[in-house]
């Protein structure tokens, strides 16, 4: 019981500390379209999560042995490039959905992907490239949400409960930006809490794939790699989907944001749900 | 791999953090120039990417000095045959020296971000310089990919004039060209920087060159992780060429 209440009570003091810079910032230098007026706040909104695990690791001394800040299990190479391609992926799989399903006229030969080969292929490779240069930003929450997060949420509720609670307050982490049309802009019924549900369904089904890549290499570097190459890759990769070759948009059968989560979120929920059940399965293995 | 980690952390701790003040001291001066002077004024887009490219490309030299320190650093006998004799000692010896060298290369790429990103919010016609860190984040790692294995292989004096001697032989490639190679695009330099950001705007131009930047990066990475091999492979031949 006694230390029930001491995981409580370290999570909270996260918590807090990982939500009070966002939210004064997100505020404060909110542009009310879902960005920021101030670069330096928007560039440094994904350190905080690991800015709060420091200063709560450094409050309660629990140190950081179980941080997974390892290099983790030998053989995680497969886990590495699973954290690379399944963001390169992602968006492929919801371009052809997107035109499968989606697109009004014209088809998948028409957008701006198919047409232009050189700049797909610049794409491709500079994306993911990027993503690896700029990991640290990946780092900064995968250290506070994974590495900290969930296991500490795991010593209260089974794994996959754990994984659905991290993924709800990692959404409404975002919830400055989301309030004013971060990521699925402004033009949808019920703005902007569909916005908000939309955000918690993905932050869910991604909070199981990286909790997944973390438990099996036992290492927070992978979820950090597959979290900024993702950022980098999904919108550039599916915007070249959802327009034209000459820059127009297609025409949809839904608005625009149910194409997007039509389109992305079948995927996302799939591999979240295969996740969570690979890590069932482990558990009872276990 | 993670206790060499730990243990190139623990020893190099100050190190890592005077070096990571001391990559700052070109960048934040310039930042600070470009956000407040109003002299900066007629410095804006490309050409303030440029400037800041001056100060990132000092903080990765910077940088850079203490990846090469780090390598430096164990080249003794004894810790060298210790560490071969554990299961995988050269591996995860010679890893966890590639891992740190990536991580502060990483670490380097987020604190430019954010003094471009300082300088930015005070200046809007400056250029966010993200792309350009990014190409010299690539640059140091194949500087990187070439230097280690050389060093693991003739040690830290010898490596650097195996170095000194590849840099002198680009030199001296380049020193040809001008002697001998076509240099119109050079003939008239007061227009040529006006040329080249204007070939950027070109989108056909502009995909050539990140078509370019990704293939190049795609491949440094892969050249990196040979390099790592490569080192693991003379690394107990080059045991012979140390000091102690």
């Amino acid at each position: 019981m006694q230390s029930k209440k001491k995981t409580l009570l370290r999570i909270a003091l996260y918590i807090v500390l990982a939500y009070l810079p966002v939210y004064v910032l997100g505020f404060v230098f909110s542009d009310k379209e879902g960005g920021l007026t101030s670069a330096l706040a928007g560039n440094s909104l994904m350190l905080f999560p690991a800015i709060a695990v420091i200063i709560t690791r450094l409050i309660t001394k629990e140190g950081f042995r179980d941080a997974f800040l390892g290099t983790g299990r030998r053989k995680s190479g497969k886990y590495y490039a699973a954290a690379v391609i399944f963001p390169v992926l992602l968006p492929l799989v919801s371009g052809l959905i997107l035109h499968l399903f989606i697109v009004k006229s014209g088809g998948i030969g028409d957008s701006a992907f198919c047409d232009d080969g050189m700049l797909t292929t610049a794409v491709l490779l500079t994306a993911p490239a990027t993503g690896l240069a700029m990991a640290a930003h990946g780092f900064g929450e995968e250290l506070g949400w994974r590495g900290y997060l969930t296991p500490k949420l795991e010593e209260l509720m089974p794994t996959p409960l754990a994984i659905v609670v991290t993924g709800i307050i990692w959404a409404l982490w975002h919830g400055p930006l989301l309030a004013y049309g971060y990521d699925f802009g402004r033009d949808y019924d019920f703005f902007p809490y569909g916005g908000f549900i939309a955000m918690i369904v993905m932050c869910i089904a991604l909070s199981a794939f990286l909790t997944w890549l973390t438990k099996r290499t036992d290492s927070v570097y992978p979820a950090a790699l597959c979290h900024m190459v993702l950022d980098m890759t999904c919108a550039s990769e599916f915007a070249m989907f959802a327009m034209k070759a000459d820059g127009d948009p297609f025409e949809y059968r839904v608005s625009e944001f149910w194409a997007l989560i039509l389109s992305t979120f079948p995927v996302m929920i799939v591999c979240g749900a295969v996740c969570i059940i690979l890590l069932r399965q482990k558990r009872i293995s276990d | 791999m993670t206790g060499f980690l730990y243990r190139e952390l623990r020893l190099s701790w100050y190190k890592i953090i005077l070096f990571m003040f001391g990559m700052m001291v070109y960048p934040v001066p310039i930042a600070l120039l470009m956000r407040n002077s109003p002299d900066m004024e007629g410095i804006s887009g490309g050409v303030s990417a440029l400037v800041s490219g001056v100060g990132a490309f000092m903080a990765f030299l910077i940088g850079g000095t203490f990846e090469v320190t780090m390598f430096k650093d164990d080249e003794r006998r004894k810790w060298a045959y210790y560490t071969a004799s554990t299961p995988d000692g050269i591996k995860r010896q010679i890893g966890a020296k590639y891992i740190v060298t990536l991580f502060f290369a990483m670490a380097t790429v987020t604190m430019l971000t954010l003094v471009n990103s300082f300088a930015y919010d005070g200046n809007h016609d400056i250029g966010i310089a993200t792309s350009l860190y990014m190409v010299l984040f690539y640059v140091q790692l194949f500087i990187r990919s070439v230097e280690y294995p050389l060093m693991v292989r003739f040690g830290g004096k010898m490596g650097n004039v195996v170095k000194m001697v590849l840099i002198a032989a680009v030199v001296l490639g380049g020193a040809v060209y001008l002697l001998f190679g076509d240099l119109s695009p050079f003939a008239d330099l007061s227009s040529f920087w006006d040329r080249l950001f204007e070939s950027f705007d070109d989108p056909e131009a502009a995909g050539k060159i990140a078509l370019g930047t990704g293939i190049a990066a795609v491949g440094i990475t892969v050249l990196y992780y040979l390099s790592y091999r490569l080192s693991v492979k003379w690394y107990l031949k080059g045991v012979d060429h140390y000091a102690k």
